[in-house]
């Protein structure tokens, strides 16, 4: 109780807020929706501070990210899923990074086309089952080694490896479905 | 290598995942195949299309500025629970433990201490003090935090995981407490030096639906605690053992 507050949080501070983004885009992903996103990481937050003394350095990413998946649990868990009514009322908090529509001002037919296809990949991994969702978000967009995303979720390697598979089975087959002139 | 044995590895070598003996492997089987290579590209194709498209979301602004206020604030009074508070309420807790075990069978057995650490590190939802799968972290986090140094083997495998190791307080004693994950189970393993607290007793009946099996090392003595099947966890005992006992 003596000992002083400011270090500790300069080091939280210093240790965690860099991978805020990291846990936002996890929570989102998780919940579908930005409302329980907020909720989410703003109480991984405050468990990750709280919990911060039996931090020993080492992987901060993955030490916020599992307090983030079981936050997410407790959550997500005590209430029922979320209907969505508009899914595409959300693209005003994807990143604009090289590849995307933002970039493409100069070419409105190439950002039609991306934007369509920012769409279509969108709701195929939405879609997915939440634990197929969690290890695809953790490996292609934090680009963690299955071991960490094994350490993040609490199961074995070859689950993480499975459920990979299956989430990018599942995604080519939505793809496909989508190319088929219905 | 065959087809089969290629197959089971291709996820993991889209990934980048595997040790360079099975990358190579795999590559060699690669260069012949030709049910695999259109596999192959289908799924690198696909990883492509995802990082191209950028689908992060980006944090509101608004978030990120209570975050920061809130990881700045000084801790209110609920969060500081340093290590006197936190051992006297292990304690307290231990004790209310033992006290309701006390009421409800009459003979608390050294079986049921355990169990309740493992069931009461669950409830918590606080099983893991440092979260770490590489022993080279939890090894020196425990040895840190008690008067002696446990066997710490990663048994890094498919089906068992390191997931990290937390400090227990049992019968007025820390307690280095293991935790892994096999399957959809968690098994603790609690570690103490032999001649500290009587030796560990098997006991076959399970204890409100959990199993304990114990074990004696040469300088260790362990009690492995879980909610899989008596047969699985002397299984998970003896691979652990046989670790503990290589280092």
């Amino acid at each position: 109780m003596s000992s002083s507050p400011a270090p500790r949080n300069n080091r939280f501070v210093a240790e965690m807020l860099p991978h805020g983004a990291a846990a936002y885009n996890l929570a989102r992903w998780l919940s579908r929706n930005e409302a329980d996103a907020r909720d989410i990481v703003q109480e991984s937050f405050a468990r990750a501070l709280q919990y911060f003394d039996s931090y020993r350095g080492g992987d901060a990413r993955s030490w916020l990210l599992r307090i983030v998946h079981n936050t997410a649990n407790t959550w997500l868990g005590s209430r029922p899923p979320v209907v969505h009514a508009e899914p595409d009322d959300e693209a005003d908090s994807m990143e604009p990074t090289p590849g995307s529509a933002a970039v493409h001002d100069a070419d409105p037919l190439s950002a039609v086309i991306s934007q369509d296809e920012a769409r279509v990949l969108r709701q195929a991994i939405a879609q997915l089952p939440a634990e197929y969702r969690e290890v695809l978000i953790l490996r292609e967009f934090e680009d963690l080694a299955y071991r960490q995303i094994a350490a993040i979720v609490g199961c074995p390697i070859g689950t993480v490896m499975s459920r990979l598979a299956r989430a990018r089975n599942e995604i080519g087959a939505r793809l496909r479905a989508e190319a088929q002139p219905s | 290598m065959n087809h089969e044995e290629a197959e089971a590895l291709l996820e993991a070598y889209v990934d980048e995942q595997l040790e360079f003996a099975d990358t190579l492997r795999v590559e060699a089987h690669l260069a012949g195949c030709e049910a695999c290579r259109p596999w192959l590209h289908e799924r690198r194709t696909l990883r492509g299309r995802i990082h191209a498209a950028s689908l992060r979301y980006r944090m509101p602004p608004s978030l990120a500025a209570s975050i920061q206020v809130q990881a700045a604030t000084p801790r209110r009074r609920t969060f500081e629970l340093q290590w006197p508070r936190a051992l006297a309420a292990g304690l307290l807790l231990g004790l209310t433990g033992l006290w309701a075990g006390h009421l409800l069978t009459v003979r608390s057995t050294a079986g049921d201490a355990w169990v309740g650490a493992y069931v009461r590190s669950n409830l918590s939802s606080r099983s893991i003090d440092v979260l770490s799968s590489d022993h080279h972290t939890v090894k020196p986090w425990l040895s840190a935090r008690l008067p002696y140094s446990p066997p710490v083997p990663e048994m890094t495998g498919m089906a068992d995981t390191l997931l990290g190791a937390r400090v227990d307080y049992i019968e007025r004693t820390a307690v280095a407490a293991l935790v892994y994950q096999h399957g959809k189970h968690q098994v603790d393993v609690f570690v103490w030096p032999s001649g500290e607290r009587p030796d560990p007793a098997t006991t076959a009946a399970p204890i409100a639906g959990f199993r304990l099996a114990a074990l004696q090392l040469q300088n260790f003595n362990a009690v492995f605690v879980s909610d899989m099947s008596a047969a699985e966890l002397a299984e998970f005992r003896d691979r652990w053992s046989a670790l503990a006992a290589a280092r």
